[in-house]
C-alpha cells in the first residue's frame, strides 16, 4: 500500500512539475520572443537556454527519461539564479529611478510590481520547488519505470 | 534543502531590500547652497556665461556683454546635487529629470555646467532610448551631451569619460518676469480666449500665399521640419476656421480661406465618380473627413458660402466609402476606382462627426444617417472585445460625434462610452506633485516619461463634448463635476505649456513661434495638430463657458 501511494505520489510531482516546466518554457518563449519590442542578445541567449532546458526537462519528465531530473535540476538551477537576478534588477531600478525622478509614481512602481510579479512563479518559485523535490544534484531521484516505486540515490 | 534553500532566499530578498535603499539614497539629490550660472543669450544662441558664487553677485563680464549683444540674462541656480551613472549607458540616459537637471563636470581645475537651457536649445532630452514599437523616445541623447560637455572643457570625449568628476545637478531657472501660474482653480474664459487668438495667430503666421502651412518647425531654431499630411492640414484649418468665428479677426478669415483654398483646389481630386482629398494613387479618408469638417465650419459660421458645393461633393465620398454596418472603408485606390475596406485609427469617428457636421448645411437625411450608424458602430461593435470596460484607446472624435448628434438622433449607448471613455482618462490623468515634470492634468503613464501635450489636448476636444451632452442629458451633477474638474486641470496644463511666450531666450525667432502648443515641455517640435487639438478643445470650451 504504501509503495503504491508513494508510486502515486511521485507520478503526481513529476506529471506536475513536468507540465510546470512546459508552462515555464510557453511562458519564456512568450515574455521574450514575443512580448519584449526590440532584440538584445544577452537576453535573448539566456531565454533560449532556460527555455530549452525547460523544455527538455518538462519533456523528459513526460516520459520518464533517465536523465530528466538532472537536466531538470539544471534547468531549475540557471532559471532560480536567473529569476533572483531579474528581480534584483528590477528592485534596484526601481529604487534608482526612484532616486532620480522621486517616487516612481503609480504606474512606474505598478509596472515593476507586475513583472516582478509575472517572473516570480515562473523563475524562482517553480523552479525552487523542482528543486526541492529533486534534492542535491549528485543524489537526485532516478527515474522509475512505470509500476516499479521511485526512490532517490541518496537521501537529501 | 528545504531550509538551506528558504534560508537563501530570505537572506536574498533582505539584502535586495537593502540595496534598493542604498541605491535610491545615493542617486537622491542632496539639497546644496548652488553656485549660480549667469548667461547671456541672443537670439537663441548663448553669448557669454559666468558662474557667480551667489545669487545676486555681479560680473563685469556680464555687464559687458549685455551691453554688446542686447541680450538676455538668464540665471539658473544650482540647487541639488548628486552622483551619476556613466555605464551603463542607459543608466547615464535615464539619470537626467527632462527639463531640471543638467550636468558639473570637473577635469583638473576646472569646472563646467550643462545646464538644463543648454540641453533644450539643443532638443536633447527625450531623445536618447528610442523604442520604436511604443513610439517612445527616453532619456538624453549622451553623445551630444558628453561632446557639449568636451567642447567646454576643450577635451575630447573619452578623456572626459575617462578623467572627469561628474556630478547630476538640479537646477532651476530665474527669469525676472514670468507669468502667475494658471490653475485649474484660476482658468478664466479670458485666458482661454486669449490662448485661442495667440494659438490661431501662430498657425495664421505659418501659411503662406499658396496656402500651405509651416507643417512642422523646430522651435529654438525656427528651422522648418520635414514631412506633410493633408489630414493635419484640414484639422488646423478647421481650426482657423473656429477662431476667425471667435473673433472676427481678418487676418485669421484671410489665413483660413488660404488653407481651404489649397484645399479645395490642388488638394481636391477625382475618386471615381466622387471628389476627394489627397494626391497619393491611394488617398485616406481621414483629410476628406476633417476638410468637410472645415468647409463646414466655413459655411456653418459665415466666412465663406461658396464651400458648399464641395460639401456636398465630399459627404458624397464619405457616404460611398460607408459599409452596410456602418464602418467606413480608410483607403480608396484611385488608379483602380475601388475603397479598400481597411480600417486605421481616427478615420471612423473623423467621417461620423464630419457628416453630423454637414447635415446642418445639406439637410440631406442620408448624411444624418450614415453619421448616425457610424457613430453607433463606433460604440458598439468597433469597440466590443473582452476587456472593452477596461481600456480605452486615444480615439477623440466620436465623443465629439455624439455631442454633434445629439439633438438630431441622442444615443444614450455613446453617452455611456464617453463618460467611461473620459474616466478611463480620469484614471491616467497625473496630480500636481505626481513627477517632477509640470504634471497637473498631464496624461502619463509614470514620471519617467515627459508627458506628451497632445493627448491631453485631444482628450480636452472629447470631454468637452461630453461635458456638453452630460449637461443636457440629466447626468448626476457629481459626475457633471468631476469631468468639468478634469477638463478644468487638463486646460490649466494647456494654458500653462503654450508658448506664451515660452523662453524666448532659447528661440532664435521668439516672435515667430508665439501661442504655439509644442510636443511637451522638453520636446520644442511644433506641428500645426498639436496647436489645432488645443485650440480647437479651447474654442469649444468657451462656446459652453462664455466667451
Amino acid at each position: 500500500m504504501n509503495g503504491l501511494t508513494n508510486e502515486r505520489g511521485e507520478r503526481i510531482f513529476r506529471v506536475g512539475f513536468g507540465v510546470a516546466d512546459l508552462l515555464s518554457a510557453a511562458v519564456v518563449y512568450v515574455a521574450v520572443f514575443q512580448g519584449l519590442p526590440a532584440r538584445y542578445w544577452p537576453v535573448d541567449a539566456a531565454a533560449a537556454i532556460v527555455l530549452g532546458l525547460f523544455a527538455a526537462a518538462g519533456a523528459g519528465l513526460f516520459w520518464q527519461a533517465s536523465w530528466a531530473p538532472k537536466v531538470a535540476w539544471v534547468a531549475s538551477a540557471i532559471s532560480l539564479a536567473l529569476g533572483l537576478m531579474l528581480v534584483a534588477t528590477l528592485a534596484l531600478t526601481a529604487g534608482f529611478l526612484s532616486g532620480i525622478y522621486g517616487p516612481v509614481g503609480r504606474g512606474g512602481s505598478l509596472i515593476l510590481g507586475l513583472a516582478a510579479a509575472l517572473a516570480l512563479p515562473y523563475l524562482v518559485v517553480i523552479p525552487a520547488a523542482q528543486l526541492i523535490w529533486l534534492g542535491p544534484f549528485r543524489a537526485t531521484r532516478t527515474m522509475a519505470p512505470e509500476g516499479a516505486a521511485p526512490q532517490a540515490t541518496s537521501g537529501s | 534543502m528545504l531550509r538551506p534553500l528558504l534560508r537563501f532566499l530570505a537572506a536574498y530578498f533582505f539584502l535586495v531590500a537593502v540595496a534598493c535603499v542604498i541605491v535610491k539614497r545615493e542617486f537622491s539629490l542632496h539639497p546644496v547652497e548652488g553656485e549660480v550660472i549667469a548667461s547671456v543669450w541672443k537670439d537663441g544662441a548663448l553669448v557669454r556665461r559666468v558662474v557667480l558664487a551667489h545669487e545676486g553677485a555681479r560680473d563685469p563680464r556680464i555687464d559687458q556683454a549685455l551691453a554688446d549683444s542686447g541680450g538676455e540674462l538668464v540665471s539658473e541656480v544650482v540647487v541639488a546635487d548628486a552622483p551619476i551613472l556613466v555605464k551603463p549607458e542607459i543608466a547615464f540616459a535615464m539619470s537626467f529629470v527632462a527639463g531640471k537637471d543638467g550636468l558639473k563636470a570637473t577635469l583638473g581645475n576646472d569646472t563646467v555646467y550643462v545646464t538644463p537651457d543648454d540641453l533644450l536649445v539643443r532638443q536633447v532630452y527625450d531623445h536618447g532610448i528610442h523604442v520604436p514599437a511604443l513610439s517612445l523616445a527616453l532619456g538624453i541623447d549622451t553623445k551630444v551631451l558628453v561632446s557639449l560637455l568636451a567642447e567646454k572643457l576643450g577635451t575630447n570625449t573619452d578623456r572626459l569619460l575617462e578623467r572627469a568628476t561628474l556630478r547630476r545637478v538640479r537646477i532651476e531657472r530665474r527669469i525676472p518676469a514670468e507669468r502667475p501660474r494658471i490653475t485649474a482653480d484660476t482658468l478664466s474664459p479670458a485666458e482661454v480666449k486669449s490662448a485661442v487668438i495667440a494659438g490661431a495667430n501662430y498657425l495664421a503666421r505659418g501659411v503662406s500665399p499658396d496656402g500651405h502651412f509651416r507643417y512642422a518647425v523646430n522651435a529654438p531654431t525656427d528651422q522648418d521640419l520635414p514631412g506633410y499630411d493633408w489630414a493635419r492640414h484640414a484639422g488646423a484649418t478647421f481650426f482657423l476656421a473656429q477662431a476667425a468665428a471667435l473673433t472676427g479677426d481678418r487676418v485669421l478669415t484671410d489665413a483660413t480661406l488660404r488653407a481651404a483654398t489649397l484645399l479645395r483646389g490642388p488638394a481636391m481630386v477625382a475618386c471615381g465618380a466622387n471628389r476627394c482629398i489627397g494626391d497619393e494613387p491611394v488617398v485616406y479618408l481621414g483629410a476628406s473627413a476633417l476638410a468637410l469638417l472645415a468647409f463646414t465650419e466655413i459655411v456653418e459660421k459665415k466666412i465663406d458660402d461658396s464651400y458648399r458645393s464641395q460639401i456636398l461633393e465630399l459627404t458624397r465620398f464619405m457616404r460611398s466609402q460607408q459599409r452596410n454596418d456602418g464602418e467606413f472603408m480608410h483607403e480608396y485606390d484611385r488608379q483602380g476606382n475601388r475603397a479598400i475596406d481597411y480600417q486605421y485609427l481616427y478615420y471612423s469617428s473623423e467621417a461620423s462627426l464630419g457628416l453630423a457636421r454637414a447635415y446642418a448645411i445639406t439637410q440631406d437625411k442620408s448624411d444624418l444617417a450614415a453619421a448616425v450608424r457610424g457613430l453607433r458602430n463606433l460604440v458598439g461593435p468597433a469597440w466590443s472585445f473582452f476587456g472593452d470596460r477596461y481600456y480605452f484607446g486615444e480615439e477623440h472624435w466620436t465623443c465629439q460625434a455624439m455631442a454633434v448628434l445629439w439633438k438630431y438622433s441622442p444615443d444614450p449607448e455613446a453617452l455611456d462610452f464617453c463618460l467611461r471613455w473620459q474616466g478611463f482618462g480620469r484614471a491616467l490623468q497625473q496630480k500636481e506633485g505626481d513627477s517632477y515634470f509640470d504634471a497637473d492634468g498631464a496624461i502619463g503613464v509614470g514620471p519617467v516619461v515627459t508627458p506628451r501635450l497632445t493627448p491631453v489636448a485631444s482628450r480636452c476636444e472629447a470631454a468637452v463634448a461630453t461635458l456638453d451632452v452630460a449637461r443636457r442629458s440629466g447626468v448626476a451633477a457629481s459626475e457633471i463635476a468631476i469631468l468639468d474638474d478634469q477638463l478644468r486641470h487638463a486646460l490649466a496644463l494647456l494654458l500653462r505649456q503654450q508658448f506664451r511666450p515660452g523662453p524666448r531666450h532659447l528661440f532664435k525667432s521668439p516672435d515667430r513661434v508665439e501661442g504655439a502648443i509644442p510636443g511637451s515641455e522638453v520636446d520644442w517640435e511644433l506641428r500645426i495638430d498639436y496647436t489645432q487639438h488645443a485650440g480647437s478643445a479651447m474654442v469649444r470650451w468657451l462656446e459652453q463657458n462664455g466667451r
